[in-house]
Formats: structure tokens, sequence, C-alpha cells
């Protein structure tokens, strides 16, 4: 381990000066959008309302938290939080993996860059649009049914019956990010050594054997790496996609944390409130990535730290 | 911090403080149960500009059908059979339920309609009474259901939205639905004749759930709806925010927020001001509601009292400008909760328990319409709301009612 003085700063600084400043306006922005508004968190502490302001409103300790573990719906957000994001790992994890082990084989260069642009594509069109377009798919008298109509089944309102939300949600989330997060696992691809294809092929390793023995572990750091981020997402499902697609019909199973906090905090305007179950909802994300990264150093010798 | 205004009002703002003075029921709500003002209000000018939501249905279809407009639940019943079996609609009654939850006018047949954000009306009596827990709530949501399932009303109404209901009721798949007057029916019925100038929606009047019955229950705006401008303790010139947020109440602030103005949006006929043909007939091909939107604040809000020339030359079409006239029901105001204002320690209490029950009763309300939950468990949809302290609410809105009546 190096040890940083103040003085060797200093010679990197004089070294690296240009370097410096390139960062800096991201230190900026970490400052004023991520790190400040930290400040705001106290609330979930207080009783706070405008008029008094943040310095002024009273302290009331853990009592918006007790309210939270207390509240009838506390299970079930719980659930519902946990379980899609479950699902979405599960999921929605292995899927830009797949896709990008298939576009590595395609021969074709032509198809290959059509299913690329093809896949992509819902990863640039806003939240709004997407979730518009589902709803519309999802109608009883829209595409999906039409497609079930056709084969003899029955018409069905997909968004309002609670057991289908979860199916709805999980693979409309794949379908919008599947190609997006395939390229960084394509370009691990290409850094994988081709005089490993040739030695294994040469053992007499056919195209799946390959794929096992070399284009996987090749990829593993990636894979790792981007699992553990991603476990440290686990619980902040975006209210954003939930609120669009949800109505109070299905509230059993489509009623997340965040979408909770959007309804109690902006529409209710309990600030404090919302902020606390907010704040739990981070510090569980944060526990998580903390695990997982324990344990990948432990099992992969991988880490993020 | 905003300021009260007390004394800003008594020494700078001689127009408002003459409305306030002329119309003591505005007055009533527009200051707080300590009698301080915080607000420059937007004011709706008459009860008529307060019945902003009902229902319409295709007058087309009625007169090829030999029907009439429908005035009760019953009536409204066989209408919608009618539109499904002999028109082909789909969706007979299609409305996006998210905007119209406690607003139809279906809801308010039964007592249990809801406005002004509140989930509290006033009974036959005057007593304060959970709408989502009275008796006739039951059935209103027997009636939905039962309406639901026979396939009257749009399957999908739950998840549709605006743009949804509008593709609906104008390509001859739906033929009734609910809405505001010139947002929804007249932009149906402009979208729609343009394809087919026999199309022709009319608005019905509020329903009675049963024949004989008066219907006593509304959809009614408050005159106040809480919507106005304030002043803070930073505010350096206190006068001159005063008597500039006052002009709007003036004679000349009045016809400029309401008309814009004179010559360019809007000429004097006799004593009556006329929009201009930039409104009505816009040279770059605009919609009424966006040109009204660069001269004017009537249709939207402001610091000044909105005034009903503005509605009726809003909505354009005949059969639209009879919609206020048709949905207000005389009685409504009274049943309808005031703008009341809990103490701070009450309102904590209350948006704990309201928007605990506010989720369960949303939920329920639309299981119940499905089918999904059967009405015989009413019993236990009133005990949980019970053990979410229902009658602790109705506590707190009752104190706050009296403190209202006693300003």
């Amino acid at each position: 381990m190096k040890k940083y003085t103040g003085d060797r700063i200093k010679k990197d600084f004089q070294r690296n000066w240009s370097l410096y400043l390139l960062v800096i306006p991201v230190i900026i922005f970490y400052a004023i959008f991520m790190y400040k508004p930290m400040y705001g968190a106290i609330i979930a502490f207080m009783d706070y309302t405008p008029a008094k302001g943040v310095s002024g409103s009273d302290w009331v300790g853990f009592a918006n938290f007790t309210r939270f573990f207390s509240s009838p719906y506390f299970v079930r957000l719980l659930r519902n939080t946990i379980l899609l994001s479950v699902y979405s790992i599960v999921f929605g994890f292995p899927a830009p993996i797949i896709l990008a082990l298939l576009l590595n084989e395609v021969g074709n260069k032509k198809f290959k860059k059509i299913s690329q642009t093809v896949t992509y594509l819902p990863h640039f069109v806003s939240m709004v649009v997407i979730c518009g377009m589902i709803k519309d798919f999802c109608l009883s008298t829209g595409l999906i049914n039409d497609i079930i109509a056709f084969f003899g089944g029955e018409r069905v309102p997909l968004l309002q019956d609670p057991k289908y939300f979860r199916t709805i949600y999980t693979v409309s989330s794949i379908w919008q990010e599947v190609g997006w997060g395939s390229i960084i696992y394509l370009s691990a691809l290409s850094g994988v050594d081709s005089q490993l294809y040739e030695a294994a092929s040469i053992d007499g390793a056919g195209k799946w054997k390959q794929t096992l023995h070399v284009t996987i572990p090749g990829i593993m750091p990636t894979i790792i790496v981007m699992l553990i981020l991603r476990m440290g997402s686990l619980m902040s499902m975006g209210y954003e996609k939930t609120i669009l697609l949800y109505n109070s019909a299905i509230y059993e199973t489509a009623d997340i944390i965040s979408s909770y906090v959007y309804r109690v905090g902006l529409i209710d305007q309990d600030w404090s409130y919302s902020t606390a179950i907010g704040l739990f909802n981070s510090v569980i994300n944060c526990a998580l990535l903390v695990i997982t990264n324990m344990i990948s150093k432990r099992t992969t010798e991988n880490s993020l730290w | 911090m905003i300021i009260a205004l007390n004394d800003v009002i008594d020494q700078y703002c001689p127009n408002l403080k003459k409305y306030l003075e002329e119309n003591p029921d505005i007055d009533r709500m527009v200051k707080t149960d300590n009698g301080t003002y915080f607000a420059f209000p937007f004011i709706r000018g008459e009860e008529r500009l307060c019945f902003t939501v009902g229902s319409f249905l295709r007058q087309d279809w009625l007169d090829e059908l030999g029907l009439a407009v429908p005035t009760t639940i019953d009536e409204w019943h066989d209408v919608l059979v009618a539109f499904k079996e002999k028109k082909g609609a789909s969706a007979p009654l299609c409305y996006d339920y998210i905007n119209f939850k406690g607003s139809n006018p279906f809801a308010f047949a039964y007592g249990v309609g809801t406005a002004n954000n509140s989930s509290f009306v006033l009974d036959e009596n005057g007593e304060i009474a959970y709408a989502y827990a009275r008796d006739s709530y039951r059935d209103y949501l027997t009636t939905m259901n039962q309406w639901y399932q026979e396939g009257l009303i749009d399957a999908d109404f739950a998840t549709l939205n605006g743009d949804q209901v509008t593709a609906k009721m104008t390509t001859d798949q739906a033929g009734a639905s609910v809405g505001w007057a010139a947002s929804r029916m007249q932009l149906f019925m402009t979208t729609a004749q343009a394809e087919n100038p026999d199309y022709l929606l009319v608005p019905a009047p509020q329903p009675a759930a049963k024949a004989g019955e008066t219907p006593l229950y509304a959809y009614a705006e408050n005159r106040f709806p809480d919507v106005g401008a304030a002043i803070t303790g930073s505010c350096e010139n206190v006068e001159l925010a005063a008597r500039f947020l006052d002009y709007g109440y003036s004679e000349e602030g009045h016809n400029l927020f309401n008309f814009g103005t004179e010559g360019v949006s809007y000429n004097w006929e006799g004593d009556r001001a006329v929009y201009t043909e930039t409104i009505t007939d816009n040279e770059d091909g605009w919609p009424i509601a966006q040109a009204l939107a660069k001269h004017i604040r009537a249709n939207y809000n402001g610091p000044f009292v909105q005034d009903l020339n503005y509605l009726e030359q809003y909505l354009q079409l005949e059969t639209a400008k009879l919609c206020p006239e048709t949905w207000g029901v005389a009685t409504a105001r009274e049943h309808t909760m005031p703008p009341v204002t809990p103490t701070e320690e009450e309102s904590k209490e209350l948006a704990t328990i309201m928007n605990e029950l506010g989720t369960y009763v949303d939920e329920m309300a639309l299981k119940f319409i499905f089918g999904t939950e059967s009405l015989d468990n009413w019993d236990n949809y009133i005990r949980t709301l019970e053990n979410m302290n229902l009658s602790r609410a109705l506590e707190i809105e009752k104190g706050a009612l009296e403190r209202y009546n006693a300003r």
C-alpha cells in the first residue's frame, strides 16, 4: 500500500494538474446534487413543516420510522419491493449476458448490427412513453390480448389483475434494458484472448464447451462487478415505472416502498414520514452493497474495493 | 414564511377588501379559524362556475334508438344496454377512473361522490360522513359491479387515461363518458364531427338513485378552490406587492384577467365583453383553450374573480353551453364539505389516518367493482376502516367544521 502524504499529493498535482482539472466538474456535481441534499435527510427525525424550516422544526427521534414499521402496509410494501427486485435480478441480470453471448456468435455483420440497434432502441425512449405503450399492450383490447384471443383464450385487462403485474414489470424491464446492458459484455467479450479459443478447439471443445470454459470465465470479472453494483440498488426500485403503470386495483402486488413514498410525501405532503421511509430504503441498499462485495471478495477475489 | 395579510389588506387593498365584505361566504373560506388572511384568493365568481364535472352521452344514438336522456340509475342502465346491444359499443360507458373515481355523477346519485380533495360529505341531516363508509356506498358499489359484470363499463377503466377515453368516445366504441365540459365533451365533439357530422353529445343531468327521487348531491367545487397568491416575509416592498395583487379585484384588473386586452382579445358589445376572433377562430389555427391562454388567466387561476362570461364563451358548442346548468343541483353546496382547517397538531394525525385509509379504500373500491372481492365482505370492510381509526378522523373533521361555521 502506498502512503499518501501531503507532499506526495502536491507532487502528483503538479505532474497531473490537467487531470485534476478534468475531475473538478464531477466533484462539484456530486457535492451539489448528491451530498448537499443528504443534509435534508435529517427531517426524517423531525416533525418537519416548511413554515418552520429545517432548523426550526421539532425533533421527534425515530417516531417516523416506528410509524412506518407499524403501518398496515409495511409488510406488503417490503415484500413487493423485494420480490420485484429479486425478479429483476434473477431474470433481468442474465438477460443481457445471454444476448451478448448470442450476438457474439453471429457471423453475419449486417444482421448483428440490426439486432443490436433493435434491442438498444427501447432504452432511448422516455419512460413515460414506454409505460404508455405497455399500458396499451395490456388493455383488454390490446396487443397481448389479441394474441391470447387468437389462440382461443379469454381477454383480460392485464394491468387490473394483481397476479400479472410482476411478470409485466419484469418482462418489460428486460425489453427496455437488455440491449443497452449487453454493450458492456460485448466489449468484455472482445477482450477475450483468441488464442484461448484456438487452444480449446484443438483440445476438441465445441462451441458450447468453448462458451462454458473460455468465454464465460473470460468475462467473469465484468459480470461480478456488474452484479455487485446491481445488488446495491436491489431495493432502490425507482417509483417512476411503478406509478406510471399501477392503479389502485393492483396495489396488492404493485405498490412498492418508493411509490408509497411518492404518494405519502408528494401527494399527501407528509415530508418527514416519506423521508424516513426513503432513508430506511437507502440504509438497506447500502448494507446489501457491502455484504455482496464482502461475499464476492471471499469467493471470487473480485470486488469493488 | 408567508405573512398574515389582515393589516395589509386593510391598508392597501381596497378592492379585495370590498369584495370580501360584500361576499361573507367567500370571506369565510379565505380566512383561517382565527380570522387571519394569508392569500389573495382565486375565486369562482358564481356558483355555476363550480359545476365542472358531469356525464354526457351520444344524443344522435339516443334519437336513433328512441330513448330519452337518462335521469335515474335505472334509465342509465337501459341506455347503456341499448348502446351495447343495438349500437355495438364495446364499452358503452367509458371514463378514466383515476380522474373521476370520487367525482363521477353515479357516486353522487348515492350521496357518496366527493369533491375538493375531501373524502367527507355532509349528509341529509347536515352531519359529516365519510363517503366511503356510508351505507349507500355499498349500493353504489353494487351498481358499479353489476354494470362492470354486464360489460357496460369499459373493462379497462382503471388503467385508462384521457387520450384513450378520447379515442374510444370518438370512434363509436363508447357512447357515454364522464368529464369536463370544454376539455372533454367539447373536444370529443369537435374531433368526431370532422368524420361524422351527425355526432352529437349532450350533458345528462345529475341522475337520481331511484325513480321519483330528487338528486340532492352533485359535484361542486369550492368557490375558493384553495389557490391564491401570498406575500413572503422576505418581501422588501409589501405595499407595492399588495397593491399589485389587489389590482386583479378592481374592475380594470377583472377585465384584464378574464378577457385580456380590449381591442385585441375582446371588445365591448353593450356591457358584455366578447372575445374577438383571435380567441374564437384563431388565425394561426390554435384551439380556443390555447388562444385564451395567451391572453387571459381565467381558464387557469390567479388573484382575481373568475367571470361566468368567460366560461359561456369558452364553451362554444350549443350542447356544451348547457353543461353547468344541467349538471348543477341546487342543494349540492349544502352537501359539500367546505374548506375546513384542522389545527396543526390535528392535521398530522389526520394525514396519518387518511393516507392509510385512502390506500385501502381505493384498493377495495376496485376489488368490489371488479368482483374480485364479494360485497358480502362489506362488514369486514367497515370493520377495517374502524380499525384504521376512521372515527378519530371524523371527530377531527367535525371539530374543524364547527370552527369553520363559527368564523
